[in-house]
């Protein structure tokens, strides 16, 4: 029988731990396992045996480190491990159909970016290839374990299913605090793995039996498929010399019966437990009625670290990172500019976001290209799930392989160019699909006509496999000040289709008071409407201070607000935001010379705040000219003298940016041309730290830096160079031994752009090093490198 | 012989975090610092407690030595004239890894794109740290032995390569979360492995 019939009827068994048993039969430290399958496949087949004789039904093939990271010869390795599971199932003498071989898939112990090094694509290969192989040597299903880490879980998920047939089975190792190593809790995990169509998923690793408990009720209540679970034999500890686990068989299948009847489907254990812990878990397991876990209706979208569920209250949605209608966000991404994005990203989440919606389609981009970067970038600082948000199908993919965790899709609509496209990537990568009630003559006018379409894509999306659990319906707020129904149609719309439908709903709001004057106010009052009939998701702008009021008032006089403990919250913060403020113009009176004051003393809003004054009488040239760049240079000198220490200077660099962000809003055509300069941390380095300090340094004395971020291979600096003209390139590196990196990436200037100056910086330089380089100049901070830049450029 | 390995967990409140050390990374040195420095510290600091996740993972070995600057640490042979001579009359030896955890350099990452000052000072609290960190480590290993001053790869002749060896014999992807690039960094980025002879057990 299929295993994925099987896991349907009854209780299967999973062996225990491999390790342990193989250092007993001699393993020397620090040897492969893995290579025992071609030099003592005789020992191997034996475990395999004996955890068949003690009632596994799962052999875990020795193949937990095969991949191409640690093995040239990885087909014979991978084809050698099968095998001595097979053969245990020949030598076996109990009921050999009930029997399979799981061919084992660990991490690859190399961390994905922006943490390491390793790109997502390149994970998936090495996942894939592994996979590819497991199938031709005969495994009947592929069990990723031990996984730490949501995105590499992702990659092995997506790399065995798109190069294999085969069943995936995937457990995760949580800590003691119940969370992935990277961050994840089980609900973020389930929601992710549900969505990419695994077959099974669980727990393993790192906690014993005890300790594990905890999450499988987790698992219990989330999970809509049969949950796996295999503790370790407790912690180890050393008796005599000798590596022990402090649970013992008795105790630990004494646990196993507790979590079976929590939930557990599929048991069996890792590090530490042996034959009789099987045995004993199987023995007293056998007979609790088997259940395979109910469908499970929760609405989910997650983060690397965190799931949001749509439902339960309304949740927000931020809607800024959007270019329509914002030109400096238009420039932005024009200039490439992602730390915009992501400023824009990290205040929506401070305002009180949930969820950020990310558009980022421009005709003159690659949309694809700048909406991976968004994507990895903002997902490598924030914590919130996003919205992809585009009507390009090619975009739309790249971003949800690449995001971390379970996203929105924003959107599908009841088209059929629509529904083609986009139901299949919602049910390959798994997400929350926003579905618009467009048809194929737009969008009808009444409440009943939305309601068809959005029951035309539910039943689209069901025979793709996709749950009307994850499907949010947004049936079009339209503006009021054309016609007068708009609202009522919009509302109305609403309560029809979770009614009869029972999908959750989501609305951008804002588009009610379009053509009208105080937005903010038919918009707040139109939220509150909504969220009483019963709104869902409201994708706004968490700025707007009315429709923010409108939805914690709403929290706490519906009762989803206990104690009205948020509303309190929310309202305090909003009387001391005013008071601080008032308080610091007194101060700033008294100062003279205010923004100079204010730079120097890093003092970012009201740097801003002074430089619009100043900016009311003086032009804007002269107030970086006069102001600005004095200020700077104040705080530069008094950071040679040791007078200011790092951290200042950055901080008065960054209000220096914020008074020139002000000048730069009144500044057109008349703006100085800038100097360009590329940087970049070389290739293989992954410290930027000081590569960003002088990035912030530069750009605030006008610069225009193209910044190429961290393990920059040196055919990317050219490429740079020779895109933008730019005259100077900076280099970083922190370590021996990639200053190497570093020379190879200046040589190949030397011979294509001989034109181009370097200066280099980071820890283990000296000005003997970059000499020997060929560095054009050694910085030895970043002041250095702004004095050099100044200095250089004014030639 | 080599003994199992060990895990140590400490919270941020049990390791107090040296300042004027951090102070010298973010390079202030001197006997007086401005006001707004004392400030920027203490508010990151306490950002700082809320990332930090102290772990930590060790494991006792024999150590021998073949001369000529090479030594048997019972999971694979080194070369280096340093560590031999770190290690003289050296038997056994404690060979750990510590981290300050993956929330962290989240954490700075994030800081180093909305308010770069802030992942400076952070960056610096963590390099602290994360010394602070092993000194507790060793004070625990202390207890009934006394040590050898711990030695880390990259120290004098000790090739930053065999940190490879070291993470492979601790584990120390599966217990607590190391990898290395192959420029032989660690993620993440605060962690710290060692080697420390036992003189003797006292």
């Amino acid at each position: 029988m299929d295993i994925r019939q099987a896991i349907k009827e009854k209780r299967l068994y999973f062996d225990g731990g491999m390790g342990t048993l193989l250092q007993k039969s001699g393993l020397k430290v620090g040897e492969l396992p893995e290579n025992l399958n071609l030099t003592s496949p005789e020992i191997i087949t034996d475990i395999h045996l004996k955890y068949l004789n003690a009632g596994a039904n799962i052999l875990t093939a020795n193949s937990f480190g095969a991949n191409s990271f640690k093995f040239d010869n990885l087909e014979e390795i991978i084809f050698a491990a099968v095998n001595n599971a097979k053969k245990a199932i020949e030598l076996f003498e109990g009921d050999k159909e009930s029997v399979y071989v799981a061919f084992d898939m660990g991490p690859l112990g190399k961390m994905l970016k922006p943490l390491g090094e390793l790109d997502f694509e390149d994970a998936v290969k090495v996942f894939s290839k592994s996979a590819q192989i497991a199938e031709k040597s005969g495994a009947d299903l592929i069990l990723i374990e031990t996984m730490n880490d949501t995105y590499e879980t992702k990659a092995a998920v997506l790399g065995a299913k798109e190069s294999s047939n085969l069943p995936v089975f995937v457990t995760n190792a949580y800590d003691e605090n119940g969370r992935l190593m990277t961050g994840a809790d089980p609900v973020a995990v389930i929601a992710m793995l549900e969505g990419l169509g695994v077959d099974a998923l669980g727990v393993n690793c790192s906690l014993g039996p005890h300790k594990m408990k905890d999450i499988v009720k987790v698992y219990s209540e989330y999970a809509s498929l049969p949950i796996i679970v295999n503790p370790n034999a407790g912690m180890p500890k050393s008796v005599n010399g000798e590596t022990v686990f402090d649970v013992d068989a008795e105790e630990f299948s004494s646990v196993m019966v507790e979590i079976a009847k929590e939930g557990g489907c599929i048991l069996g254990g890792c590090c530490g437990t042996t034959y009789d812990y099987i045995r004993k878990t199987k023995e007293k397991t056998e007979n609790i009625p088997y259940t395979v876990p109910t469908f499970k209706n929760h609405t989910l979208t997650s983060s690397y670290t965190h799931a949001v569920e749509i439902g339960n209250e309304p949740i927000l949605i931020g809607e800024r990172i959007n270019p329509t209608g914002k030109p400096k966000f238009k420039a932005a991404l024009r200039e490439n500019n992602i730390d915009y994005i992501i400023a824009e990203g990290v205040s929506q989440e401070e305002k009180g976001a949930h969820v950020l919606d990310v558009n980022v389609g421009l005709p003159e981009i690659d949309e694809t290209k700048m909406m991976l970067s968004a994507v990895t970038e903002l997902q490598s600082v924030l914590d919130l799930p996003l919205q992809i948000d585009t009507v390009k199908a090619e975009t739309m993919e790249k971003a949800l392989r690449v995001y971390n965790g379970k996203p929105m899709i924003n959107s599908v609509n009841a088209k059929e160019e629509s529904l083609k496209t986009v139901l299949p990537l919602a049910k390959k990568y798994g997400g929350v699909l926003i579905a618009l009630t467009i048809g194929e003559e737009g969008i009808p006018e009444t409440a009943e006509g939305r309601y068809k379409l959005a029951e035309k894509i539910v039943n689209r999306a069901k025979e793709y496999g996709i749950s009307k659990k994850d499907i949010v319906v947004d049936p079009l707020a339209m503006a009021v000040s054309s016609d007068d129904k708009s609202a009522i149609v919009t509302l109305e719309s609403i309560k029809l289709i979770k009614e009869r439908l029972g999908v959750k709903t989501s609305l951008g709001v804002s588009n009610i008071s379009f053509g009208l004057p105080g937005r903010d106010d038919v918009n707040s009052a139109f939220l509150t409407m909504a969220f009483t009939t019963g709104l869902d998701c409201a994708i706004m702008n968490p700025f707007s201070l009315p429709m923010m009021k409108s939805y914690h008032t709403y929290l706490s006089l519906s009762g989803k607000d206990k104690g009205c403990l948020r509303y309190i919250d929310f309202a305090s913060g909003l009387t001391t935001e005013t008071v601080v403020k008032s308080e610091n113009k007194k101060e700033e009176k008294e100062q003279k010379s205010s923004l100079v004051y204010s730079i120097v003393k890093g003092l970012k809003n009201e740097s801003f705040e002074n430089a619009k004054t100043l900016l009311e009488k003086e032009k804007p040239l002269d107030v970086i000219n006069n102001f600005i760049v004095p200020a700077l240079d104040k705080v530069g000198l008094a950071f040679e003298k040791k007078e200011m220490f790092l951290p200042q200077l950055l901080m008065s660099a960054e209000a220096a940016g914020s008074a020139f962000d002000a000048v730069k809003s009144l500044m057109k055509a008349d703006a100085p041309k800038k100097d360009k300069i590329v940087i970049a941390t070389v290739k293989g380095d992954i410290h930027d730290i000081g590569k960003n300090i002088v990035k912030v340094l530069l750009q605030n004395y006008g610069y225009e830096v193209i910044d190429l971020g961290k393990d920059v291979p040196k055919e990317k600096v050219l490429e740079a160079v020779k895109e933008t003209g730019a005259k100077m390139v900076g280099l970083s590196a922190l370590m021996t031994t990639t200053v190497e990196a570093m020379e190879e990436t200046i040589r190949l200037l030397k011979k294509e752009e001989p034109q181009v100056v370097t200066v280099v910086g980071g820890a283990v330089l000296t000005q003997e090093y970059a000499d020997m380089i060929g560095a054009d100049k050694y910085a030895k901070d970043a002041m250095e490198t702004v004095r050099y830049a100044e200095s250089y450029f004014a030639k | 012989m080599t003994t199992s390995l060990k895990l140590l967990t400490a919270s941020a409140e049990e390791i107090t975090v040296n300042k004027k050390e951090a102070f010298r990374y973010m390079g202030a040195t001197g006997k007086s610092f401005p006001d707004k420095m004392q400030e920027a510290y203490s508010l990151c600091l306490e950002e700082f407690y809320k990332n930090v996740s102290y772990k930590a993972c060790y494991r006792k070995t024999e150590v021998s030595f073949k001369g000529d600057g090479i030594l048997d640490l019972g999971f694979g042979e080194f070369k280096s004239l340093s560590l031999q001579k770190n290690l003289e009359g050296c038997k056994e030896a404690y060979i750990f890894v510590a981290t300050c955890g993956m929330q962290l350099d989240r954490l700075i990452i994030r800081l180093s794109k909305v308010t770069p000052w802030r992942s400076v000072v952070t960056d610096a609290i963590g390099s602290s740290a994360i010394e602070c960190f092993c000194d507790f480590l060793n004070e625990i290993l202390a207890k009934d032995k006394e040590l050898k001053p711990r030695f880390s790869c990259g120290y004098g002749d000790f090739d930053i390569k065999n940190q490879k060896n070291i993470l492979d014999f601790l584990d120390a992807y599966r217990k607590v979360g190391i990898s290395l690039s192959e420029s032989y960094m660690m993620t993440p980025k605060k962690t710290v492995t060692a080697v420390v002879g036992i003189k003797r057990t006292v």
